[in-house]
C-alpha cells in the first residue's frame, strides 16, 4: 500500500488492473479446481435421491425426476445404523483424545530432548509405517484373542491410540518453535512438562487440530480391523453397515450412496467446526522479535 | 451362619444355571449375506432357535465374501474358527486338502431319500472323497436375460442367438446392441461349454486350449466385430435397463437388480442359455462347511441345523426371499415354489428343471482363484487384439504351473 | 559419534534420556504390542514355508526371498508400484502446495473452498469408486464426454482460425479407460490425487500458519514479487512440513492397494496392470494362504521404502530449516 501512494496516475491505474486480473485468475483457479473436486461427490448425492432405474448410464442425468427421500429411510433401516453411529462416535472420540495426548508426549521428546538412541528410535518408529498392514493383521488378531479382547472396545481403541504419523507431524511443528525460547524457559526454572503444556501445545494448535481431525476420520472409516476384531453387531461401526448394499451379483447404488452420505455428514460438521482452529492458530508473529 | 447359607444358595443357583446352559449347545454360523439376504438368513436362524431348545445358533454377518474369507483365514491361525460358514467350492478344496473341515454328511444321518433329494448338480459340487463335505446353501444359475419388447421369443440355439443379436442391432441402428459382453471368465466358460469344451478334464489336464476354446473366443470377438454385441464394463443390468443391450447372461440371483434397473420401462424375461453342440446351465453360489476344530457335540448340533436349514420348507422360504434356488428336489417341486414361479413368469428360467440336468460348474480346486485370474487375463488379451492361439497356449502353460504348485503342496 | 560419547559422560544427558523415555513410554508400549511384535513375528514367518491352513510350518531360510526375486509377477508388481509412486507423489505434493498457498491468501469463500478440496478425503471409497467407474466408462462416462467436447471445441476453433483449411486436428474416439492396461496406473493416479489432495492441503495449511505475516509485508516493502517471496520465504519456512508430506506420501504410495482393489472390483486391473506389491502380498496371504511368501514380499517392500526414506532424510538435512 505504501508503494502505490507514490505512483503517478497512469501507473496506478495499471497496477490496479493487474491486481484485478491476478485476483480473477486466483478465483478462477481455485473455484475451477473446487468444481472438479466436488463433481464426483455431487453425483453421489444426487444419485442417493434417484430411483434405481434413474442411476442412468447412457445419458448424464444429474437430477432425479422426483427426489426419493425414502432412499435414506430404507438405507437407514437396512442395517442397525443407529447403533453403528453410537459405536463409531464413541470409538473415534476416545481414540482421538488419547492419541493426541500420547503423540504430543512422544513428539515433544523427539523434538526438544537430546537422548540416547534418539535417531535410531525415530527411524524405528517410522519403519512401522512401511510394513503393509496385511501381514500384521493375523499376528495382531492372535494377540487380541490371547488378550481376550475380541468383541471389546479395547480391541477397537487401544491399538490405535498411538500413531507414528501424528508423532512425526507434531515433531515437525515442535521443532520449528525456536529453540532459544525453550532454553530460556528451562533456565528460568520452567519444568519441561509445564513448558509443553503452556507453550508448545498452544503454539501448535493448527497441527494438533489437524492430527485430531485425521485421527477421527481414520477411526470413523476403519473397516477391516473392526470386522476382524468383532463378532457381534453391537460392537460394529458404520463402514460395516455400508457393505450391506454391495453383493457379488449387484449393488444397490441409490441406497449405498444415501448411506455413504449420512455416514460422512458428522465428519463434515466436525471439519466445519474445527477449520477456524487450524487456520487461525496463534499467529507466530509475536514470537520472532 | 447367614453367610454360609448365602454361599450355598449362590452355589445352587450357579449349578442350576450352568447345567441349563450346558444343556444348550452354542454354535456359530459366519455368513456374507447382507441386506434382504441377511434378513432371510437371520429369520431362519431365529426360527430354528425358537422351535427347539437344545441348540442355539448365532448367525454372524462377516462382510462380503472377500471379507469373510479374510476373517476365516485369520481365525484358522488363532484357533477361533466358527462352527460353520458359507464357503465357495475352491475354498472347500483348500480346506479339505489341509484337513480344516469335517464332512457334514458324516454327522447328518441322511437317509438315502434325503441324500438323493439334494439336487444332483449340487451334490456333485459338494462332494469330496465320495462324501458331501459341504451342503449347498445359496445356489444360483446363470440365465439369459432378454428384453421382451425387442425379442418376443428367446433364442433356443446358439445360431438363433447370433442371428437375433445381429437383427436387434440392425433394427435399432446400433442404438441397442443385441448382446452385452464382458471379458469375464464366466462368459468364456459358457461359450466354451456350449461348444462342447471345458477348462479341465477329470484328471485336471487343461482342455481349454482346444478347437472348442478357439471357437468360443472367436464367437465372442466376432459378436463385437460385427456390431451385434456391446463391450460392457460394470454390471450388465445397468446397460440392459438403459436399452443399450437387449440380452445378457447373468446370475439368477441378480433378478432384483435387473428389475430395479429396468424400472418398468419395458418387459423382460429370462431363458436358459441357448444350446450349442450341447445345452448348458452354469451353477454358482456358496455352500455351508463345518470346521474340524469344533467339538463332536457342536458338530452334531451344526449338522442338525444345516439339515433343518435345507429342508423343503426352509430352502423354499430362502429361495423366494432371495432369488437363490431351492437346493432340494422336494423344495423345487413344492406347491409354494411352483406358485411363486407362476406368479413371476420372468423368473421361470431360473428354476427350469431341465437345466439341472445339463448343469456345469467352475472347477472346484484350491488353485482356482489363481487359475481364474490367468484365464481372465487370457480372455482380456484376446479382446485387446492378441492372437487367439498364442493366448490360449500361454494360458494353458500358466494354468498348468498353478495346478502343479497346488498338487506339490509347497507354496 | 564422538560428540555423543563425550556427552555420554555427563549426568545431564542421562537424566534427559531417562526423562525422554518417560515421555515416550505410552507410545513405546502400544507400538511394542501392536507394531513391533507383529513385525518381528512376520519377519520370522518370512523365513518359513508358512501355509495358513497347515498345522506345521517349515523353516527355509532365505528361500522365499530368493524365489520372489525370480518371480516375474512380483517384479511386475514392483514396476507397477514404482510407476504409480513416480506419478502420484510429485503431482499430489505440487498441486497441494499450490492450492494451500492460494487458499492461505485473503480471499472470500475460503472456508467453503477448503471444504470442497477436503471432501474427497472424507467420502467412503466403496461408494465413490462406483462414481469413478461411471466417470471412466467408455460409452457414457463423464471423462470421455468432456474430452470429446474439448476436442470438438479445439477442432472448430482451428477450423475458424485457418478459415476451414484444417478441419480435424484432434480426432477423438472414446477411450476404454478401464479395459486398456496402459491407462490403469493413470486412472489410479488421478483418483488418488483427487482423493488425497485435500488431505495434504490441510497439512500444508497448518504449516503455513507458522510463516509470520510480517515477513511478507517486509518483503513487499522491499519490492519483492509474490513469486520471489514464495521461493525465498514460504518455501524455506514450510520445509519441515514439505519434508513430512514427502515422506508420508512416498510411504503411502508404495503401499497402494485398496484403490485398485475397489476400482476394479476385486481384480488387479486388465492384464494385472494394477498389480502392486501390497496387492501381491494380499493375494498370497489371503487367497493362497502362503503367509511366508507374502511376508517376504512385504519385507522387500519395506526395504525399498526404507532406502527411499533414508535418502530423503539425508537429503533433507541441509534443506529443511526447523528453527529459522
Amino acid at each position: 500500500m505504501a508503494r502505490t501512494g507514490m505512483l503517478p496516475e497512469n501507473q496506478m491505474w495499471q497496477y490496479r488492473v493487474r491486481k484485478l486480473i491476478k485476483r480473477f485468475l486466483l478465483y478462477a483457479v481455485l473455484i475451477g479446481g473446487a468444481l472438479v473436486m466436488i463433481t464426483p461427490f455431487v453425483w453421489m448425492i444426487t444419485s442417493s435421491l434417484k430411483a434405481p432405474h434413474e442411476i442412468s448410464l447412457k445419458y448424464i442425468k444429474w437430477l432425479p425426476e422426483a427426489p426419493q427421500w425414502r432412499n435414506y429411510k430404507v438405507a437407514w433401516d437396512a442395517a442397525p445404523f443407529a447403533m453403528y453411529f453410537k459405536n463409531s462416535f464413541f470409538i473415534a472420540f476416545v481414540v482421538m483424545i488419547i492419541e493426541v495426548v500420547f503423540s504430543s508426549l512422544a513428539a515433544y521428546a523427539f523434538a526438544k530432548m537430546n537422548f540416547f538412541g534418539k535417531n535410531v528410535l525415530f527411524v524405528l518408529f517410522l519403519g512401522t509405517m512401511m510394513i503393509p498392514g496385511e501381514v500384521m493383521l493375523i499376528p495382531n488378531y492372535i494377540t487380541m484373542v490371547n488378550f481376550g479382547w475380541i468383541d471389546t472396545y479395547y480391541a477397537l481403541i487401544i491399538p490405535w491410540t498411538v500413531s507414528v504419523f501424528s508423532i512425526f507431524l507434531l515433531r515437525q511443528f515442535f521443532m520449528s518453535i525456536p529453540h532459544e525460547l525453550f532454553e530460556a524457559a528451562i533456565l528460568d526454572g520452567c519444568g519441561k512438562f509445564k513448558y509443553l503444556i503452556m507453550v508448545m501445545l498452544p503454539l501448535s494448535k493448527p497441527a494438533l487440530v489437524t492430527v485430531m481431525l485425521f485421527k477421527f476420520i481414520g477411526s470413523w472409516n476403519s473397516f477391516l480391523w473392526v470386522l476382524i476384531m468383532t463378532n457381534t453387531p453391537t460392537m460394529r461401526t458404520i463402514p460395516v453397515g455400508l457393505t450391506y448394499f454391495v453383493s457379488d451379483v449387484g449393488t444397490q447404488y441409490n441406497y449405498l450412496m444415501a448411506a455413504s452420505t449420512f455416514a460422512m455428514a458428522p465428519i463434515l460438521i466436525l471439519f466445519l467446526l474445527l477449520q477456524k482452529q487450524f487456520i487461525q492458530g496463534v499467529a507466530r508473529t509475536g514470537l520472532k522479535g | 451362619m447367614r453367610s454360609t447359607k448365602l454361599v450355598l444358595l449362590a452355589l445352587v443357583l450357579c449349578l442350576t444355571l450352568s447345567s441349563s446352559a450346558l444343556a444348550k449347545v452354542n454354535i456359530t454360523f459366519w455368513h456374507a449375506m447382507g441386506a434382504e439376504l441377511g434378513e432371510a438368513t437371520e429369520y431362519l436362524t431365529q426360527k430354528f432357535n425358537e422351535i427347539q431348545d437344545e441348540i442355539e445358533v448365532e448367525a454372524i454377518y462377516q462382510g462380503r465374501y472377500s471379507d469373510l474369507n479374510t476373517k476365516l483365514v485369520a481365525s484358522f491361525s488363532a484357533g477361533t474358527s466358527p462352527t460353520i460358514a458359507q464357503v465357495y467350492e475352491n475354498w472347500t478344496d483348500a480346506y479339505y486338502r489341509y484337513g480344516v473341515i469335517a464332512a457334514l454328511e458324516d454327522y447328518m444321518d441322511l437317509t438315502e431319500e434325503e441324500y438323493n433329494d439334494y439336487i444332483e448338480v449340487f451334490r456333485h459340487m459338494n462332494t469330496w472323497d465320495g462324501k458331501l463335505y459341504t451342503i449347498p446353501f445359496n445356489k444360483s444359475n446363470w440365465v439369459l436375460y432378454y428384453n421382451k419388447e425387442l425379442i418376443p421369443e428367446p433364442p433356443k440355439t446358439l445360431e438363433e442367438f447370433f442371428q437375433i443379436s445381429k437383427e436387434v442391432s440392425e433394427k435399432t441402428n446400433g442404438e441397442t446392441k443385441g448382446f452385452g459382453i464382458r471379458p469375464t471368465l464366466e462368459l468364456f466358460h459358457a461359450f466354451l461349454w456350449l461348444n462342447g469344451g471345458d477348462f479341465f478334464d477329470d484328471d485336471l489336464n487343461v482342455t481349454f486350449n482346444s478347437p472348442e476354446g478357439k471357437i468360443a473366443l472367436q464367437q465372442m470377438i466376432g459378436m463385437l466385430e460385427d456390431g451385434s454385441a456391446l463391450l460392457v464394463d460394470g454390471y450388465e443390468d445397468g446397460a440392459f435397463g438403459d436399452r443399450m443391450i437387449a440380452m445378457y447372461i447373468g446370475s439368477s440371483a441378480g433378478v432384483t437388480y435387473a428389475e430395479n434397473s429396468v424400472g418398468g420401462k419395458f418387459e423382460f424375461s429370462t431363458a436358459p442359455l441357448p444350446a450349442g453342440i450341447r445345452p448348458g446351465a452354469p451353477f454358482m453360489g456358496t455352500n455351508i462347511a463345518m470346521f474340524d476344530a469344533a467339538s463332536e457335540e457342536e458338530k452334531a448340533a451344526a449338522a442338525k441345523f444345516v439339515k433343518w436349514l435345507t429342508n423343503a420348507e426352509n430352502t423354499v422360504y430362502f429361495a423366494i426371499k432371495t432369488g437363490y434356488l431351492p437346493v432340494t428336489y422336494s423344495g423345487l417341486a413344492s406347491q409354494e415354489y411352483q406358485d411363486f414361479l407362476e406368479a413371476n413368469p420372468h423368473k421361470a428360467a431360473i428354476a427350469n428343471l431341465e437345466a439341472f440336468e445339463y448343469g456345469y460348474w467352475q472347477p472346484k480346486i484350491a488353485a482356482w482363484e489363481e487359475c481364474r485370474g490367468i484365464i481372465y487375463e487370457m480372455v482380456t488379451k484376446v479382446f485387446l487384439g492378441e492372437d487367439i492361439d498364442l493366448s490360449l497356449a500361454e494360458g494353458q502353460m500358466l494354468v498348468e504351473e498353478a495346478i502343479e504348485d497346488m498338487l506339490s503342496q509347497r507354496y | 559419534m564422538l560428540r555423543i560419547s563425550a556427552e555420554m559422560k555427563t549426568k545431564k544427558y542421562w537424566k534427559e534420556t531417562f526423562e525422554a523415555y518417560l515421555y515416550l513410554l505410552p507410545a513405546f508400549v502400544i507400538l511394542g504390542m501392536f507394531s513391533f511384535y507383529p513385525v518381528v513375528k512376520s519377519v520370522i514367518i518370512s523365513f518359513h514355508d508358512w501355509h495358513l491352513l497347515r498345522k506345521e510350518q517349515y523353516f527355509i531360510g532365505f528361500e522365499n526371498y530368493q524365489k520372489l526375486l525370480n518371480d516375474k509377477t512380483f517384479l511386475m508388481a514392483i514396476s507397477n508400484t514404482f510407476r504409480y509412486v513416480i506419478g502420484f507423489v510429485p503431482i499430489s505434493i505440487c498441486l497441494a502446495l499450490i492450492i494451500a498457498v492460494l487458499l492461505n491468501s485473503k480471499i472470500r469463500f475460503r472456508g467453503t473452498l477448503r471444504l470442497a478440496y477436503f471432501l474427497p478425503w472424507v467420502t467412503s471409497s466403496v461408494a465413490i469408486s462406483m462414481v469413478w467407474r461411471w466417470i471412466y466408462n467408455q460409452h457414457y462416462g463423464l471423462l470421455n464426454m468432456a474430452l470429446a467436447s474439448i476436442a470438438n471445441f479445439v477442432n472448430s476453433l482451428v477450423e475458424v482460425v485457418t478459415l476451414g483449411n484444417v478441419a480435424q486436428i484432434w480426432e477423438f474416439s472414446n477411450i476404454n479407460w478401464l479395459m486398456e492396461p496402459r491407462w490403469t496406473i493413470i486412472n489410479i493416479v488421478i483418483i488418488s490425487v483427487w482423493k488425497s489432495i485435500g488431505y495434504y492441503v490441510v497439512i500444508f495449511l497448518a504449516g503455513l500458519q507458522n510463516v509470520p505475516n510480517d515477513l511478507y509485508e517486509a518483503a513487499e516493502v522491499d519490492g519483492a514479487s509474490p513469486w520471489q517471496s514464495f521461493w525465498k520465504i514460504t518455501l524455506p519456512l514450510i520445509s519441515p512440513t514439505t519434508f513430512f508430506i514427502s515422506i508420508i506420501a512416498i510411504i503411502g504410495a508404495f503401499k497402494l492397494f485398496t484403490e485398485i482393489y475397489v476400482l476394479y472390483t476385486g481384480n488387479p486391473g486388465p492384464l494385472s496392470s494394477g498389480l502392486t506389491i501390497v496387492y501381491y502380498v494380499y493375494r498370497n496371504a489371503f487367497e493362497r494362504y502362503r503367509m511366508g511368501y507374502a511376508s517376504a514380499a512385504a519385507y522387500l517392500l519395506f526395504a525399498i521404502i526404507f532406502v527411499f526414506t533414508l535418502i530423503q532424510m539425508y537429503a533433507s538435512k541441509r534443506r529443511v530449516h526447523y528453527d529459522s
